[in-house]
């Protein structure tokens, strides 16, 4: 008995000793620099789940406002560009562990986040909005989500909205993603969707959906922006630069005609 | 059912579902030599060796599959361990694997009656041949089902190497929905997939015991 309990300890003992090293080597890695990048290629990273923003074709291609956003920015920059996409809820993991040079994903600015990551200069902005099946009447303020089930996305700002203001008052359920929201609002699972406003939009233009917007009055708007590594000032200077030449240039513009069209706004 | 759809990105969940077939049968591959390796380990002379290979298998067995990848992917770089996220893959899966194996066949191992041990080495076998000639054989028997399992289990637990950006099936599908919104269609061709993925290593499972068992009598 006792040499089990020995056997045990001395194995519990080693085995959590690995473990709290290898937290403590898990610090974040230094970020690569401008002139690091340029003797290589800048690494982009989008969700690829978020059309019209990043998504994939069905000839499995990445695409979207993001991804001609990135090419555009780097081809200002004078540098090569990879844009690859990585799950939305991995995403800020993956940019303070330093995998990826640039976050070029519809990433609203929130003070949570600016506390691990920089972020460039706005690029757009994106609002929350409310959405109800078509045949609800009794949405019209905040104060009628009592009691009903309210849907948003793990991780963005509009799952972070309702728990925030839903305590006790409704319930709220999180997904992994706009489709499977609009999916449980279509199907009655849930009575409220809380998203962002211009994918729903344009997720609307394609897809035929008994779901209607409904205005509860002011909702918050954040300034979405390209997020970085901290302390990487020549990068953030560079992509703030070229931000700025694609918006003078008519490139920009050119981008969001092809992506948002009209019936969202985006500044 | 969208039937254009589905045969519109049949081809794009097969090349996503060889890239979970590779990852899966590289990490099996390794983590067989990693699982030899340990019970070699375990048996050693030297004890710091036996107790590196039981707290590396506690750690292993102690932490999800999940919370593996994210550690070595994300916490990896920070001490210079940048692997690119296949290889990362590749490299979590076989010490995962190798963790688990390595007590099936030390099981099996330990399983074949001592007697047989006895009755090689009074011929005069040594060490070594008694193992390799002796013990093996019939431990193969006896350990591969319980590998096959582990094997499967793994060809599985490969959907959550999405999280490290590896497009392999369960991500690639979860990106098609997002463009298309039609969940039923793809989840049901990927769930298809996995389906004829795990029966094929079944079947080459069941091949491996037949030929390993054909001289035992029954």
């Amino acid at each position: 008995m006792t040499t089990f309990t020995q056997r045990f300890s001395k194995t519990f003992t080693t085995a959590v000793a690995v473990m709290g090293a290898t937290a403590v080597l898990a610090m974040p890695s230094h970020a690569r620099d401008l002139e690091e990048i340029r003797g290589d290629v800048l690494q982009v990273v989008n969700s690829g789940a978020y059309p019209p923003f990043s998504f994939v074709d069905t000839q499995g291609n990445l695409v979207g406002f993001d991804v001609d956003i990135a090419q555009a920015l780097a081809d200002k920059m004078g540098v090569e560009v990879n844009v690859q996409s990585s799950p939305w809820n991995g995403i800020i993991a993956a940019m303070v562990g330093g995998r990826f040079d640039a976050c070029i994903c519809s990433m609203s600015i929130t003070e949570e986040r600016q506390e691990v990551l920089d972020f460039s200069d706005p690029y757009y902005s994106s609002g929350l909005s409310i959405w109800v099946q078509e045949e609800t009447n009794d949405i019209n303020s905040i104060d009628d989500f009592a009691g009903k089930q309210v849907g948003s996305t793990l991780g963005e700002t509009g799952n972070q909205w309702a728990v925030e203001n839903g305590d006790g008052k409704w319930r709220n359920q999180t997904f992994q993603g706009l489709p499977d929201i609009m999916s449980a609002l279509n199907s009655g699972r849930i009575d409220v969707m809380i998203a962002d406003d211009v994918p729903v939009l344009v997720a609307m233009q394609e897809n035929e959906r008994d779901i209607k917007m409904v205005d509860v009055g002011e909702l918050p708007r954040w300034p979405a922006a390209i997020a970085i590594q901290q302390d990487n000032p020549e990068l953030l200077e560079a992509l703030n630069v070229a931000l700025a030449d694609i918006k003078e240039d008519g490139t920009y513009q050119a981008i969001v005609d092809k992506w948002i069209g009209e019936g969202a706004s985006i500044e | 059912m969208d039937f254009n759809l589905m045969v519109e990105i049949t081809p794009l969940l097969i090349k996503a579902a060889g890239v979970t077939i590779d990852i899966s049968a590289r990490a099996i591959f390794f983590g067989f030599f990693i699982a030899c390796g340990l019970v070699f380990l375990r048996s050693a002379r030297i004890r710091p060796l036996r107790w590196l290979a039981r707290s590396y298998i506690s750690v292993v067995r102690g932490t999800p599959y999940f919370v593996q990848l994210l550690l070595v992917f994300y916490g990896g770089p920070s001490i210079g361990l940048r692997l690119d996220p296949f290889t990362c893959g590749v490299v979590v899966g076989a010490f995962n694997i190798g963790a688990y194996m390595s007590e099936a066949i030390r099981g099996a191992i330990e399983s074949v009656d001592s007697g047989q041990n006895e009755a090689a080495r009074s011929l005069g076998f040594g060490k070594a041949r008694t193992l390799l000639f002796v013990v093996l054989p019939q431990a193969a028997g006896l350990m591969i089902r319980s590998v096959g399992v582990l094997a499967i289990v793994l060809v599985k637990n490969s959907s959550l190497v999405s999280i490290i950006s590896v497009v392999e099936l369960t991500y690639q599908a979860q990106r098609l929905i997002g463009s298309t919104y039609k969940p039923l269609e793809i989840f049901t061709l990927s769930a298809l997939m996995y389906i004829v993925i795990v029966y094929a290593v079944m079947g080459m499972m069941e091949l491996a015991y037949r030929r390993a068992t054909r001289y035992q009598s029954r």
